[in-house]
């Protein structure tokens, strides 16, 4: 969707305009231009229309303030250099056709959890769809080219998730995921045969990430109208060259991440990379690794568009794993290493600490100290960042090696609750029937908003539409657009769109009763008892910001600038994902006591029917009727007086 | 024409035979017993074998194979002695082979062989002897061969040959006359329908002579034909080489079938059908009383292999901090009065959970008994451990419950510390649900209720705010002292529901492995099964747990889990006066081990059984071995219903009485069994109804208070019932007849089956308590018996003295006998609290008491006062 995007780039232009002063090569194309792909990109609705806007505060960012006792180094000179505006630098460098950057951002989460998040990005400027085959391949991956130029695929997205994120005690992620596998793809318009290309691309996929994708088929693929839009450049909203599924049971482990890594330039050799032992990324809470391939614009009138890989992976390390008697989190204790070095291929690799909750440094302590600041609008919360620029000697010090030091000094502090959260679950007992409650909060104290829900269930699941109700604060909420697409058996799931206004500060609770399928025998998964996954619902919004409830945001702006909530800050793009469902449906009993009562009944009712019969039949011969003429002649015979025949 | 005189004037021919006479044909089949089929036919002095294998699969060439009908395949040969001079080779030579391909034309157009597509039947024959007329022969042998390997042909094929001189056609050539210069032709036909399946003929004839051959050859083969089917007839007769189905005709009806059997088998029945009651009786009841016998039970095994071998080592150390925090938890409720809901949040915080709290509140109908309640208020608290990189679809809970006074506060203590240990591991794979509930089984169902989002029973509660997924499997805690001597198990639930056997294997493992006294019942086990005090300790401990099971009611807050299929138990400690000591760091160690092996669970419990009774923790008998005790009873009712059935259906020998009898029962049939019915279901229902509607007026008038007054009502209620109905019929339909009370009793006591079996199947012990007392009174009460002693007798087995008598032999089975009054008041107390969990929790055993075994135990009694 455009919104989403809009956050993305929001981000992204961080990044970007960080290399543009620190780095002073020519991001300024790339930015600007991403900046414009969201403007040509015409949303659907006037929500996204809001939304799309939603970047622009991230364009006047806050540029690079010293922190007061900012030492005169070279970081210094640095920022003197970016303090003169360069709005428009021209570009007199020759642009390289590729490009690659490489961030790690680490939150400290009030939970005393710790959030780091990296994000690997590759942009090329080619055209996959063109004729003339790609064959030299330099920084982009080669079978994920591959893959793009054969099946014509215009936007790919695909997550690996192990865990849930826990949004009320973390707040938004960077990029959500629902957990399990979670594949999205955009076809170009030129695809005939979609529903064929999609099947193949799956079993590529799942070839490339080592993932069990190919298990992705018609019952567990949907065509969401409304839900999904293209991040990239482009206009065509037709749905049905979009292909959704998620796969709720998808165990992710290191046998993904390997691939993953892989398609990095660097590999795990270099950079940041090197951070990615698995042996600790999988000892987390939460772990997603993610990679999302689009069309974006390259230059200000998006003239040329180029490719951007961006692979993300995310991952919160648990305050409590044992050994955490301190409370502090070091590069090397969450790691197990340390950097030395940005990957050589990348133009720009960084390190980004959110310190927005720690502005004098009472909550937590970060050693080594850095001069940078950068500051940024992140879903809608202007955030504060300590940066690290790998590509400059300076940051490794005279021990040539960065180990991030986070003390955590007190852990008061409340968290901002996240304005949107979603929960789902199943209600009621018994094996034939029950509810699925999906309640959306809008912690928003006096802004409501509209929200997209997106449901998919299985077609085991047999969903009474007639049941569905909408209700918030007690009320019947009529949702202004439904967009439902009823469940073939063995063929195609359940496909639930809403658009919902949530109410300020308030509950919305989705219910819709369903009736548990008796499956086929053959069809049961080898255990049973497990009970069935049903994938996570998706509620894709526009959030109002935070920014405008924020009574002291006059402080840091002109004052001039601040008395109207600014319209660009007021909403964000939000995607949120509920939990999985689990669900028991009615299952024989497979084990060997079932078999014996199979066999016994079996035996009991031969048994009994053959001695039913020998108790109350009797048996006799049966006379051949005679033929006919023997009939009609012992008519004859009988009339003569003639014995028969 | 020189030479011989084929023909004699006086129209004799060479051998003497006359013109249309064929030589002697002699023929037997199934001469070889390997082939499929074989025949030996000699015509005079022609004699040739048949044989013929198949139909079998095509041998050699495939590309034979027709794939609509048989191949058949012909071979002629001759032996080397069958001719005068002697010949070289038996087969190959030109006339083999033009003999062979006449065959199998022959043979085709006989054969069905459409029958047996792709496959092939193989026709060899030999010529023995040859005197003439060797095609006819071979022909007819084949023929016999063929019908004897048992291959369908349209017809027989007989073939003779036959020839023309001097005008006259001459049947049956032999050698002489064919080397004679005869003409000769062959014919092969099908005699019944007169096809013609091969006509041969090698030398000259005119034309207008043909037609009176084939007539003479047809007449010939006729005649064959004949010999051949007699052949046939004889050959079956003997039963030589045809198996034959006999069916036996004797005139054996089957033995329900046949009338006089069944009238014997019947009488049998009836005349018999006391004592095999009482023996069906003692039976079951033996049968039952033996389950209890160790060496007739089985030795539980931990069926889930998710929790089978994997050794763990318990680790957690906390049992002291643990007791401190319960100490605390103590002082807070205390200052708090009741649930000190934010120290417990803020404790559970500190721990790392996610806390939430459920406010519920539960209007009583009426208070209880030594609660004096009417309006139950309370806070659930609950801390969820999320497990690492789990989705948040499965979840365990440990729950502890906040009891007023000094109870289980090492309980909740053990909880926090086991929750604070818990946390620290990375190895959870489904979330924790740390669970305090206040109010013990009301807040259990109130936090059971908003989990799953639920309303059974009218309670109100605020919805949860955060869930674990679906529930795998709950324990319950409680503990009310520093140091046990031994644990409990609970197992027993709401109506009787029983956890998943693996979950008491898994308790039991652990405590062998950690080396802590277990019991069941409070029951120790003990090894002397072979000693009568083994024995009567293991009946007992049964005869306890069938006795809870049969209340319905849960024994434990993890009774209510089971409704939802959620498989739970509760463990107790006990301290009791044994030597043996066990700390609390021990008991946390083992609810460790016993949670992680939950963790590992890859489905929910299923693996093992979930009827079961125990009579001790290491034996348990399974639902096929106790069913029988039942059974045994329930089909005494049967026989009583047969018996009955039979008496109804055979009117009495008494002439003009009998009459009289039969006249009268078809007009007051329905009515004389509608009517107890209905007014004995009446008075089912005002039982159920009345005791808590009438509270407040009960009260208002007698110096009660509700509770008792509930209870009074409802034994009033009871006694009146006696006097109601039992002369009803008499207003509606005069006196009553002897096959009135029949009709009904025979309603009752299906009825009382029914009723019986279904219950049986729910809940076992429920079902053989009341089959125990119910069926001695359905099978021998009529109007005809003794009034006063068997209205004794009805009286002190209804449903009411049976509860009374139960009440007194489980305070007996306990180990804690009651005085009379004592048990009196027990037993009022237990109906009041019936009242209650049916209302509370949705207990079954009081609706299935009032409406429906009451009444029909008033029918019982109604057919006592029949007039």
């Amino acid at each position: 969707m455009a919104a989403h995007r809009c956050s993305y780039s929001a981000f992204l232009l961080i990044i970007c305009s960080l290399s543009r002063f620190f780095v002073a090569d020519s991001q300024e194309t790339t930015l600007t231009g991403d900046n414009h792909a969201a403007e040509v990109d015409n949303p659907q609705t006037a929500t996204e229309t809001a939304g799309q806007t939603a970047e622009q505060p991230a364009v006047e960012e806050k540029l690079w303030e010293a922190t007061e006792e900012a030492t005169p180094d070279d970081a210094d000179t640095d920022k003197q250099d970016t303090s003169t505006p360069e709005t428009a630098a021209p570009s007199s460098v020759p642009q390289p056709k590729d490009d690659f950057q490489e961030e790690l951002v680490i939150r400290p989460l009030h939970s005393g959890d710790i959030y780091t998040s990296f994000q690997f990005r590759t942009l090329w400027e080619t055209d996959f769809m063109r004729g003339n085959k790609v064959s030299h391949y330099r920084l982009f991956p080669k079978s994920l080219g591959q893959v793009i130029s054969k099946f014509s695929v215009r936007e790919l997205h695909i997550s690996f998730t192990q865990g849930y994120w826990r949004t009320m005690q973390w707040g938004q992620p960077f990029l959500p995921s629902p957990p399990g596998a979670e594949l999205w793809v955009w076809f170009q318009d030129s695809v005939t045969d979609v529903d064929g290309t999609w099947k193949e691309l799956t079993n590529v996929l799942s070839g490339i990430f080592c993932a069990s994708l190919n298990f992705i088929d018609s019952t567990n693929t949907v065509q969401p109208s409304a839900s999904f839009k293209p991040l990239g450049i482009g206009n065509v909203t037709d749905h049905r060259f979009l292909r959704y599924a998620t796969l709720p049971r998808e165990i992710v482990c290191t046998e993904n991440l390997t691939p993953w890594k892989k398609l990095l330039p660097c590999g795990s050799k270099a950079g940041l990379a090197v951070l990615l032992k698995s042996e600790k990324l999988f000892h987390s809470s939460f772990h997603s690794q993610a990679v999302h391939i689009r069309p974006v614009c390259q230059d200000w009138q998006c003239k040329t568009t180029s490719w951007e890989l961006r692979q993300t992976l995310n991952v919160v390390f648990d305050l409590h794993t044992p050994g955490q008697g301190k409370r502090e989190w070091s590069l090397f204790k969450m790691f197990s290493r340390t950097l030395t070095e940005a990957c050589p291929l990348a133009s720009s690799s960084k390190i980004y600490i959110d310190i927005t909750d720690n502005p004098q440094g009472e909550q937590f302590e970060v050693s080594p100290a850095t001069p940078l600041l950068g500051q940024a609008m992140v879903l809608g919360d202007r955030r504060t960042f300590s940066v690290y620029d790998l590509t400059h000697q300076i940051t490794f010090g005279t021990v040539r090696s960065l180990n991030l030091l986070i003390r955590w000094k007190s852990s008061e502090g409340d968290m901002l609750r996240p304005l949107l959260h979603g929960e789902r679950y199943v209600a009621g007992y018994g094996l034939q029937t029950g509810e699925i409650h999906t309640l959306m909060y809008n912690n928003h104290p006096y802004r409501s908003f509209p929200v997209l829900l997106l449901d998919s269930v299985p077609w085991y699941l047999r969903l009474y539409i007639h049941t569905l109700t909408v209700a918030s604060k007690g009320k019947d909420n009529k949702p202004s657009y439904i967009h439902y697409q009823p469940s073939k058996d063995r063929v195609r799931p359940h496909l639930l769109e809403m658009l919902v206004q949530l109410p300020p500060n308030s509950v919305t609770e989705v219910t819709v009763q369903f009736e548990r399928a008796l499956l086929k025998w053959t069809e049961y998964t080898p255990d049973p008892n497990h009970g069935f996954y049903v994938g996570s619902s998706v509620i894709s919004s526009l959030v109002p910001s935070i920014v405008a409830m924020d009574t002291n945001s006059t402080r840091e702006q002109p004052l001039f600038s601040s008395f109207f909530p600014c319209k660009e800050e007021s909403s964000y793009f939000v995607r949120v994902y509920t939990e999985p469902l689990l669900v028991n449906l009615p299952t024989p009993d497979f084990s060997m006591p079932y078999n014996v009562i199979c066999l016994t009944c079996t035996v009991v009712a031969v048994g009994y029917g053959s001695l039913y019969n020998l108790l109350t039949r009797s048996f006799q011969i049966e006379e051949p009727s005679p033929g006919l003429a023997k009939r009609i002649a012992n008519i004859i015979r009988k009339m003569r007086g003639v014995p028969p025949l | 024409m020189a030479g011989l005189e084929l023909l004699s004037d006086q129209g004799y021919r060479l051998d003497g035979r006359k013109a249309t006479e064929l030589r002697k044909v002699q023929a037997r089949m199934g001469v070889f017993a390997q082939a499929d089929g074989s025949a030996y036919l000699e015509q005079g002095n022609t004699k040739a074998l048949a044989v013929v294998y198949g139909p079998h699969e095509i041998r050699g060439a495939r590309s034979r194979i027709r794939h609509d009908r048989a191949v058949i395949n012909c071979q002629y040969s001759m032996a080397t002695f069958s001719t005068a001079e002697r010949k070289r080779r038996p087969h190959g030579d030109r006339k083999s082979t033009e003999m062979s391909l006449h065959l199998k034309q022959t043979f085709e157009a006989a054969v069905m062989t459409q029958l047996y597509p792709r496959s092939q039947i193989d026709i060899y024959v030999k010529i023995l002897q040859s005197d003439g007329g060797n095609y006819s022969v071979c022909v007819n042998a084949a023929t016999l061969a063929v019908i004897d390997a048992g291959i369908p042909m349209r017809d027989y094929v007989c073939a003779c040959t036959v020839g023309f001189v001097d005008e006259t056609p001459l049947a049956d050539l032999c050698y002489a006359e064919e080397s004679g210069g005869v003409s000769s032709l062959a014919l092969a036909l099908l005699p019944r329908g007169g096809q013609i399946a091969l006509l041969q003929m090698d030398a000259r004839l005119h034309q207008d002579h043909l037609e009176s051959l084939i007539e003479a050859a047809m007449t010939a083969c006729k005649g064959v034909s004949k010999v051949l089917d007699e052949v046939v007839d004889v050959t079956l007769e003997t039963g030589s080489s045809v198996s034959k189905l006999y069916v036996t005709t004797d005139n054996n009806m089957g033995l329900l079938s046949d009338p006089n059997r069944r009238r014997a088998l019947i009488s049998l029945l009836t005349r018999l059908n006391a004592p095999i009651c009482v023996v069906c009786y003692m039976a079951g009841v033996a049968w039952f009383m033996g389950l209890a016998f160790e060496p007739f039970t089985l030795r539980t095994y931990m069926s889930e292999n998710a929790m089978g071998s994997t050794m763990v080592e318990e680790r957690f150390p906390a049992g002291e901090r643990a007791l401190a925090t319960g100490r605390e938890f103590s002082a807070h409720k205390k200052k708090a009065g009741g649930m000190p809901v934010d120290w417990l949040v803020k404790t559970m915080q500190a721990r790392g959970l996610e806390v939430f709290a459920q406010r519920f509140s539960r209007t009583l109908p009426f208070p209880d008994e030594n609660k004096e309640r009417y309006l139950v208020k309370g806070t659930n608290v609950y801390g969820i451990l999320r497990a690492p990189r789990a989705p948040r679809t499965e979840a365990l809970v440990l729950s502890a419950p906040c009891t007023p006074g000094d109870n289980n506060n090492q309980a909740v203590g053990l909880l926090l510390g086991l929750a604070q240990y818990f946390r620290n591991q990375v190895y959870w794979a489904k979330d924790i649900i740390f669970l305090v509930n206040e109010h013990d089984l009301i807040g259990m169902q109130a936090w059971l209720e908003g989990y799953h989002h639920t309303n059974t029973t009218g309670m109100d509660w605020s919805p949860l705010q955060g869930r674990g997924g679906s529930i795998q499997a709950a324990l319950s805690l409680e503990l009310s002292s520093d140091v046990i001597t031994s644990l409990d198990l609970v197992l027993e639930g709401l109506n009787g529901q029983l956890p998943n056997l693996d979950l008491a294997n898994l308790f039991y493992a652990f405590c062998q492995k950690i080396g802590v006294l277990c019991t069941i019942q409070g029951k120790l086990q003990r090894n002397d099964w072979d000693s009568v005090s083994g024995y009567s300790h293991s009946v007992q401990t049964m005869m306890l747990m069938v006795m809870k099971q049969a209340s319905g009611r849960p024994w434990g807050d993890h009774g209510l889990f089971l409704r939802y299929h959620i498989e739970a138990a509760t463990i107790k400690g006990i301290n009791s006066f044994r030597q043996y000591k066990t700390d609390t760091t021990t008991i946390g160690r083992l609810l460790e081990g016993m949670y992680r092996k939950l963790n590992n669970l890859l489905e929910r419990l299923h693996q093992s059984y979930f009827f079961y009774l125990m009579p001790s923790l290491s034996h348990f008998v399974s639902i096929g071995y106790y069913m029988p005790a039942f059974g045994l009873l329930a089909v005494i009712l049967l026989l009583r219903a047969l018996d009955l059935w039979v008496q109804l259906a055979t009117p009495p020998p008494r002439t003009e009485d009998g009459v009289a009898d039969t006249e009268q029962m078809s007009s007051p049939g329905v009515l004389s069994v509608l009517t107890p019915l209905v007014i004995s279901h009446l008075t089912g229902v005002a039982l159920y109804m009345l005791p808590i509607g009438f509270q407040e007026v009960a009260v208002e008038h007698f110096p009660v208070s509700e509770t008792e007054a509930v209870v009074l009502t409802a034994i009033a209620i009871y006694t009146a019932g006696l006097a109601l109905p039992h002369n009803t019929h008499r207003l509606l339909s005069g006196e009553g007849t002897e096959q009135g009370w029949k009709v009904l009793k025979l309603v009752a006591v299906l009825y009382l089956a029914v009723l019986l079996g279904c219950t049986a199947l729910i809940n076992f012990s429920l079902g053989f308590i009341l089959a125990l007392t119910l069926v001695p009174v359905a099978a021998f009460v009529t109007p005809h018996v003794p009034k006063v002693l068997s209205a004794f007798i009805l009286v002190i087995l209804s449903p009411a003295c049976t509860l009374l008598f139960s009440v007194f032999f489980f305070q007996e089975l306990q180990e804690m006998p009651v005085s009379f009054i004592d048990g009196w008041m027990l037993f009022l107390s237990v109906i009041s609290q019936g009242i209650l969990d049916h209302s509370l929790y949705g207990s079954l055993v009081y609706p299935l008491i009032a409406l429906l075994v009451y009444p029909c135990w008033l029918l019982f009694w109604n057919i006592l006062f029949w007039k």
